[in-house]
């Protein structure tokens, strides 16, 4: 290696971990508050250790009711939804991003503007009360079926996508579908798996329209029974007082943890994808 | 051109969908007013009938639909309760998309007085007048006054829901009194000296200088919270004073807002008012108590000995937090921290004559002698057990939080509203003369519920460009003459119509 | 090879309209059916009264926005924000991918990945309030450092001069591990034989991030920058309204926490709508013209 490339490689890994400390340290804070007491962190400014372990605030949580019953929901509005978004989204956006379909332009233009224009809460809601989906999942499915930004860049992958192969495939008589869904779409594994994840992660953190659309808190997913606990009553006589127990900033981090777990887990699943192209041919240093 | 026929159809369906919305509201069949004579049929609970509560949530959430509480009142009222629980800082939200799609619970709670005050006159709610007269548990345990606030004469529109006038109520650190050797100040300038001496004599003992005197804050709708205490004794009002009949706002009490803020000033530059004031949130004065580095603070006497106290002995052992009297401004007024709820529990204007009845009939059992020992307590056997004369918490308690309704929902006018019946006299004592001993110095607000139109409008707007001059001046960033371009930008900016739409309110009132 | 024949372009367009169909409804029904409700901001919208009742009042809106006498500190506000983000902070996800992508170590790769990937879950009301305790004059971590040091303490949070630093410090704290996710992508799928043939060349290591993968991302970078014009009047409601307080209102104050205070809390529907309009046309304007710009340097843009 040359002395360029040695500089060049040991400023790469001395900005990532600059990056990753300068990351990991406030994080942590959150995580470490959820294991600490109360009164140590009301006390004690920004710190790291704390003096007195407790597993009091997860304890808090486990034992709710809601808890465990929105976690299971959540899961269920998740899986499904994410599956309805990707195969929505990708779908249109390889029609879409062949330059020779007729209306095009146009379609593009009513997507783009809608990434700009929305009609607002009580509209949707009154489409959506129509439509009879209140108190439904298909409310929040529905509703959220495609992020325009995720269409439009998923399209910008597709369109890149090399023309030889396709051409190939055309040569060799396959059919539209037959392309996009033998040859385009595993090619095209790491777009999939990057909206995927973004879809995964807007349907795990659903809050507001849970809220709006389900009246039946039973159907509510963990964002909604979380945030709750977040909320600083204004009203502080709503704030509940259970014997011996202090109820403050650890239970706070604990349900911001809980929440983000499940999605820090699955992210290495996904990274794969992300890391293909450097598995094929690299270099080794 | 293609782009605009798209539009202009999705216009036209949505015209039309609305057009359709307009008549699923109407579907309902419309409940013909009880007659007015007091002559009505007591319900008789022989029909079973559904009924939708929507009740705004904090931490914790609400019941599940087989929980204890609800079978209860399921069974004794032969009902089938449908609860909406929705989270407090979404609550609004959530009734608005009801209110365009005029889909109203059976029951609900108002928490914005502008949004009653509108409603109400395009008879959303049920008038409850004539209905009163049959629920004496009701009436007897309301106050005459809270029940007239915001309804028009001979009208009752929604039920008040209570909150403890002087839920806010000052306290102090008797143990760094003791430590310091201090006396309890009883005026705003020994209350200065002690709150100096807490933030420079090191109360604490931990050699380092990491204490202050008193905290507070600001909010995003432009109040300056947490020393009420200090303004009502520098004469300021709280927001509406009657001077011979006529109302005059705090926003034009020039000389008064100087004078604290010179005493806001002082104390911000020699470290006695906590310096971080700005970025603090409501409750940061208090959990800094709780902390153990603040040592006067606005706490709920409810909570303070279960809560405050026992977190604050984790670090410090030898700990009291004790109640202090609101200290005695320049010409000797006294003022706590006093709240009005403008908060209303309502019922559908449209809700079927026996629908109402049996709504009536449940909240009127929860204010109820037994009624109101139940929603704060629990079920007898389940939640708690009687031992003779004594009762001892169940588990249960902590996992089922039967005493949501009553927290939450609606309850009784009565300080006692957090204490159980197995909390032991003493404590029951002590916590009620906190509420009692403020009665004095109640810092009443002669237009609480009066709202006006351009309060409504552009009222926090200018609330919050006042706050930030007179923050400005107790940080020093402004000297104390620009509180009068202060009062001078509130009157111009729409203050001026305030106090003129306030007071023909108020007139009428009278 | 596109055919110029309208009809048999239609006909082998066919099952490409099959995959549009689901997606096309989606948008018809929950976006441009509600659409309609942008009207509100012409009228003095009501909730119970509905869009039937409730009286039409022209301009007014508009009138009473951009005659408030804090209009143009407002858009300034807003503006230098936006410029702050779409200069400092677009940049930096970009850079990240690009570091990532260099780094061969794949455990450390992984590792760096999910950390910076993190702060994405934290809500902003957590965020502010890691970084009041960090930042605050009195008991801020920082500040007590500088104490105990014998150093003067730092207003960071109430001296207006901090806010936008601030402001696009912690965006990129919070952000920039999440947004690099696109680029690592598109960095994936650049065909690795550019890169042995980059080795064969005897280029360096940084010659090869200039030449090979930064272009890679031309297209990526191009559609992005544009999208984020459209947002140009979008600031992050959130994180500015936790971040402001009264001593910094001047440069904080922009037109999110406005109609948050005028049209959100006191439940003016029509004025809070009739503000996003003026926001959205704004967005609109800078969008097609930076589409054209990129079209006419021969660019794919996002229509």
């Amino acid at each position: 290696m040359s002395g360029s490339d040695r500089t060049f490689v040991a400023v790469v890994y001395a900005v990532l971990l600059a990056a990753t400390l300068a990351v990991a340290l406030p994080f942590l804070y959150v995580v470490i508050v959820s294991f600490a007491t109360k009164a140590e962190v009301l006390s004690r400014g920004f710190f790291l250790v704390p003096k007195t372990w407790s597993l009091d605030a997860y304890q808090y949580l486990f034992r709710e009711r809601n808890f465990l019953l929105s976690f299971r929901n959540s899961l269920w509005i998740t899986l499904i939804g994410t599956f309805v978004n990707i195969a929505l989204t990708s779908m249109m956006a390889y029609g879409l991003s062949k330059p020779w379909v007729v209306g095009r332009k146009t379609m593009n233009m009513l997507v783009l503007f809608t990434m700009l224009f929305n009609g607002g809460i009580i509209p949707t809601y009154l489409v959506v009360n129509q439509f009879g989906l209140l108190d439904s999942y298909w409310s929040i499915w529905l509703t959220a079926a495609i992020a325009p930004f995720n269409l439009i860049v998923m399209r910008g992958f597709f369109q890149s996508f090399p023309s030889e192969l396709e051409e190939a495939s055309r040569i060799d008589g396959c059919g539209e579908l037959y392309l996009f869904r033998k040859i385009v779409l595993p090619l095209s594994m790491p777009a999939i798996a990057t909206f995927t994840l973004f879809y995964l992660v807007q349907n795990w953190n659903t809050y507001f329209n849970a809220l709006l659309y389900l009246n039946d808190s039973a159907k509510w997913p963990l964002q909604v029974f979380l945030r709750q606990m977040l909320i600083e009553a204004a009203d502080s006589s709503m704030t509940l007082e259970i014997e011996g127990f202090e109820f403050g900033p650890p239970v706070k981090m604990a349900t911001v943890v809980a929440t983000a777990l499940p999605l820090l887990i699955i992210y290495p699943f996904f990274q794969k994808h992300f890391n293909q192209g450097m598995l094929l041919g690299s270099v080794k240093g | 051109m293609k782009k605009i026929s798209v539009l202009l159809c999705a216009f036209t369906a949505f015209a039309l969908v609305l057009a359709g919305c307009g008549d699923k509201g109407g579907g309902a069949s419309p409940a013909a007013s009880p007659s007015s004579s007091g002559a009505s049929q007591p319900d008789d609970t022989s029909k079973k009938l559904t009924l939708t509560m929507m009740v705004s949530t904090a931490a914790g959430g609400g019941w599940t639909d087989d929980h204890p509480m609800v079978k209860y009142l399921n069974d004794k009222f032969n009902i089938d309760l449908k609860f909406q629980w929705v989270p407090g800082d979404s609550y609004n939200e959530k009734l608005n998309v009801l209110a365009a799609s005029n889909n109203f619970p059976d029951v609900f709670q108002i928490w914005d007085a502008s949004t009653y005050s509108k409603w109400m006159q395009k008879g959303v709610f049920l008038d409850l007048q004539p209905l009163l007269g049959d629920y004496p548990n009701l009436i007897g345990n309301v106050t005459e006054e809270a029940l007239a606030m915001m309804n028009p004469k001979g009208k009752v529109f929604g039920l008040p829901m209570y909150a403890p006038a002087f839920r806010s109520n000052l306290s102090i650190r008797q143990d760094w009194l003791d430590k310091l050797g201090l006396q309890t100040p009883g005026t705003v300038d020994e209350f200065y000296e002690v709150a100096k001496a807490f933030a420079t004599r090191d109360p604490d003992g931990n050699g380092r200088p990491d204490t202050i005197g008193f905290s507070m804050s600001v909010s995003n709708s432009g109040e300056i919270l947490g020393i009420d205490y200090l303004k009502g004794a520098f004469g300021l009002a709280n927001r509406w004073k009657d001077d011979n009949g006529t109302l005059v706002a705090q926003q034009t009490q020039t000389e008064e807002w100087k004078a604290l803020a010179t005493y806001l000033r002082q104390a911000y530059a020699e470290g006695v008012l906590d310096k971080d004031f700005p970025v603090n949130k409501e409750r940061d004065p208090w959990n800094k108590l709780e902390g153990n580095t603040n040592g006067i603070a606005e706490v709920n006497p409810n909570e303070v000995y279960k809560q405050s106290v026992p977190t604050l002995q984790k670090l410090a052992p030898e700990a009291d937090i004790v109640q202090l009297d609101p200290p005695a401004g320049p010409t000797g007024l006294r003022f706590a921290n006093t709240i009005t709820s403008t908060a209303k529990i309502v019922l559908n204007a449209k809700l079927e004559e026996e629908k109402q009845k049996r709504v009536l009939q449940v909240i009127d059992y929860m204010f109820s002698d037994e009624g109101y020992v139940w929603s704060k307590n629990g079920i007898e056997g389940v939640h708690y057990t009687k031992n003779g004369d004594t009762y001892e918490k169940l588990d249960a308690f902590d996992n089922d939080r039967p005493q949501i309704l009553s927290t939450w929902f609606i309850r009784r006018f009565d300080p006692s509203i957090q204490i159980r019946l197995w909390d032991d006299k003493a404590y029951v004592d002590r916590v009620l003369a906190w509420f009692e001993n403020t009665e004095p110095y109640a810092w009443t607000n002669p237009a609480a519920g009066l709202i006006s139109e351009t309060f409504s409008k552009s009222g926090i707007q200018l609330d919050q460009k006042f706050a930030a001059a007179i923050v400005k001046v107790i940080t020093g960033n402004a000297p104390v003459e620009s509180i009068d371009d202060a009062v001078k930008a509130w009157r111009d900016g729409g203050g001026d119509k305030i106090i003129e739409e306030t007071n023909a309110l108020y007139a009428e009132l009278k | 090879m596109p055919t110029s024949d309208i009809r048999s372009r239609l006909r082998r367009g066919l099952p490409l309209y099959a995959l549009i169909l689901p997606g096309a409804l989606f948008f018809l029904l929950f976006r441009y059916l509600p659409m309609g409700g942008i009207l509100i901001a012409f009228q003095d919208f009501e909730p119970f009264d509905g869009f039937m009742k409730s009286p039409w009042v022209g301009l007014d809106h508009f009138v009473r926005l951009f005659g408030d006498p804090d209009f143009w500190v407002l858009f300034r506000n807003t503006l230098v924000l936006s410029a702050l983000n779409l200069f400092i902070f677009f940049p930096a996800p970009i850079i990240l991918a690009l570091l990532l992508n260099e780094a061969r170590i794949r455990m450390f790769r992984r590792a760096v990945q999910t950390i910076t990937y993190m702060p994405h879950f934290l809500s902003w009301v957590v965020v502010v309030g890691i970084s009041v305790l960090l930042f605050s004059t009195q008991e801020g971590a920082i500040n007590q450092l500088l104490a105990a040091n014998g150093w003067g303490r730092i207003e960071l949070l109430t001296d207006s001069s901090y806010f936008r630093p601030l402001y696009v410090l912690m965006n990129i704290w919070k952000e920039s591990g999440w947004s690099a996710i696109i680029f690592l992508a598109a960095l994936a799928s650049i065909d690795p034989t550019l890169y042995e043939a980059a080795v064969m060349d005897g280029a360096s290591r940084w010659k090869t991030l200039l030449h090979v993968s930064l272009p890679a991302l031309r297209n990526v970078i191009i559609i992005l920058f544009i999208l984020r014009l459209g947002q140009t009047m979008e600031t992050g409601f959130e994180q500015v309204l936790l971040m402001q307080n009264s001593l910094n209102l001047d440069v904080s104050d922009v037109f999110d926490t406005y109609v948050y205070r005028n049209g959100v809390l006191t439940g003016e529907y029509s004025y809070t709508t009739a503000v996003g309009l003026f926001k959205s046309v704004i967005g609109l304007v800078l969008i097609v013209a930076a589409n054209g710009w990129a079209k006419r340097k021969g660019e794919e843009g996002v229509y």
